[in-house]
C-alpha cells in the first residue's frame, strides 16, 4: 500500500510521516511539492510544519502548490487525504474542508501531549480505533484554533464529521473543541494533533497514533479485495 | 564619528555625504538624476488591499498590543485588531475595470481568507 507524503518548502514533519507509514507497513511515498504527479499512490498525507514559513497565512500559499492541484482532484474522487497540523490548514485553505485555522486562543504555542476522543471512527483513517476511544497524542501548534460560522459547526455534529475531539483542556480555543473533522464523503480527514509522533514508546508518549496509518492499509486491502 | 560628522543623518539628501564621510567630504559616486525630486513626481500606479478579520473572530495579536497600550499608560484606546496591508504595483497600461477584477479575485482567493476575513481594494 503505497501512501504518498507531501513536502512543501518549510515542510517539517513530512520524514516523521513516512516513517508512521513504514512503521504500519505501508510504502511511504515522497510527493514534491512542485510535481503535479501523484505516483500512483493509494492514499496522501499532508504533513506538519510550517510550509512557506507560515507567510500570509498558515497553507495559503501550499494550497496553490502544483501538486494540491492533483490531490483536490484526487480527493474529489475518493482518494484518502489525511491533513495533519499545518496539512490541515492547507486542506482549509483549498475548501477541501470548511472553516479555517487561526491563532491559539492562549497566545502561547502549545507543545504538549493532548488527551483526544476519537468520535468517528468510520473514516479511511480512524477505522483502527473504537467509537469513543481516547487517545494521547502530541500536539504542537501555535495557530490551531478550529472555527467556522454556527451553521457549519451543526451541520459538521450532526452528520457526525467531528473526527476527535479535544478533552480535559482546550488547548487552543478551537469551536466545539474540535481537534479533527472529516469531509462528508469521509475519505478527507485533517486533524490538528500529530498522531505520527506516538508510533513507538520511545520517541512519543505511546503508540495511540500508529492506527491511523494502519487503518489505511486495511481499508485500502478491503477495496482491492472487492475489486477483484 | 569621523571627522566630526553628525551621527544622524538629516532629510536633506546634501548632507548624507557628511553623515558617512565627515564634514567636508562627499561620496565619489554620481547622484541619480532624479535624487531630490518629491516621491509624487515618481509615482507608480498601485492598489491597496487591507484584510482585518472578521469581528467575529478572535484576534489574540490584538489582544497582546492592547495589553502593550495599557502597560505604556495610554489611556481612551479599548480595543486593537491588528490587519494586513497590501501594497501591488500595477503595469502600466491596465484597465480600471480589469485592475479591480484581477485585484479582487486576488484578494478573495489568495490575500484574505474569506471564511475569517474581509477585504477592501482601494487604488493609490
Amino acid at each position: 500500500m503505497r501512501v504518498g507524503v507531501v513536502t512543501f518548502p518549510g515542510s517539517l514533519d513530512d520524514r516523521d510521516a513516512g516513517r508512521a507509514v513504514r512503521v504500519a507497513g505501508g510504502e511511504a511515498v515522497p510527493l514534491w511539492h512542485a510535481d503535479p504527479s501523484l505516483h500512483d499512490v493509494d492514499a496522501v498525507v499532508l504533513p506538519g510544519g510550517f510550509s512557506y514559513g507560515d507567510y500570509l497565512r498558515c497553507g495559503a500559499i501550499a494550497r496553490f502548490a502544483p501538486v494540491m492541484a492533483t490531490v483536490v482532484e484526487a480527493a474529489r474522487d475518493g482518494l484518502p487525504v489525511l491533513g495533519i497540523c499545518n496539512g490541515f490548514q492547507v486542506l482549509c485553505e483549498s475548501h477541501l474542508l470548511p472553516g479555517a485555522l487561526i491563532r491559539n486562543d492562549r497566545r502561547r504555542f502549545v507543545c504538549r501531549d493532548q488527551p483526544l476522543r476519537i468520535e468517528n471512527n468510520r473514516t479511511a483513517w480512524t477505522s483502527g480505533y473504537r467509537s469513543g476511544q481516547q487517545i494521547v497524542v502530541p500536539l504542537k501548534n501555535g495557530e490551531g484554533g478550529y472555527v467556522a460560522d454556527e451553521r457549519t459547526l451543526d451541520e459538521l455534529e450532526a452528520e457526525g464529521r467531528v473526527v476527535a475531539r479535544y478533552v480535559e483542556d482546550n488547548p487552543n480555543g478551537s469551536y466545539r473543541d474540535i481537534a479533527g473533522i472529516c469531509n462528508e464523503a469521509g475519505n478527507v480527514v485533517g486533524l490538528m494533533p500529530h498522531p505520527e509522533h506516538a508510533i513507538d514508546a520511545l520517541t512519543g508518549p505511546g503508540t495511540d497514533g500508529l492506527a491511523f496509518f494502519a487503518a489505511i492499509a486495511g481499508t485500502i486491502a478491503g477495496t482491492l479485495e472487492r475489486a477483484l | 564619528m569621523p571627522n566630526g560628522g553628525t551621527l544622524w543623518p538629516s532629510a536633506n539628501t546634501e548632507d548624507r555625504g557628511a553623515f558617512i564621510y565627515g564634514s567636508g567630504m562627499r561620496p565619489r559616486c554620481s547622484r541619480p538624476a532624479n535624487a531630490g525630486q518629491s516621491p509624487r513626481l515618481m509615482a507608480v500606479p498601485r492598489v491597496y488591499v487591507d484584510v482585518v478579520l472578521k469581528p467575529e473572530i478572535l484576534d489574540p495579536q490584538g489582544q497582546a498590543i492592547a495589553g502593550a497600550l495599557r502597560r505604556l499608560g495610554i489611556e481612551g484606546i479599548s480595543d486593537v485588531r491588528q490587519g494586513k496591508h497590501f501594497e501591488l504595483t500595477v503595469e502600466d497600461g491596465m484597465q480600471d475595470a480589469a485592475i479591480q477584477a484581477t485585484v479582487t479575485r486576488l484578494a478573495d482567493t489568495l490575500l484574505a481568507n474569506p471564511v475569517i476575513e474581509t477585504f477592501t481594494v482601494r487604488r493609490g
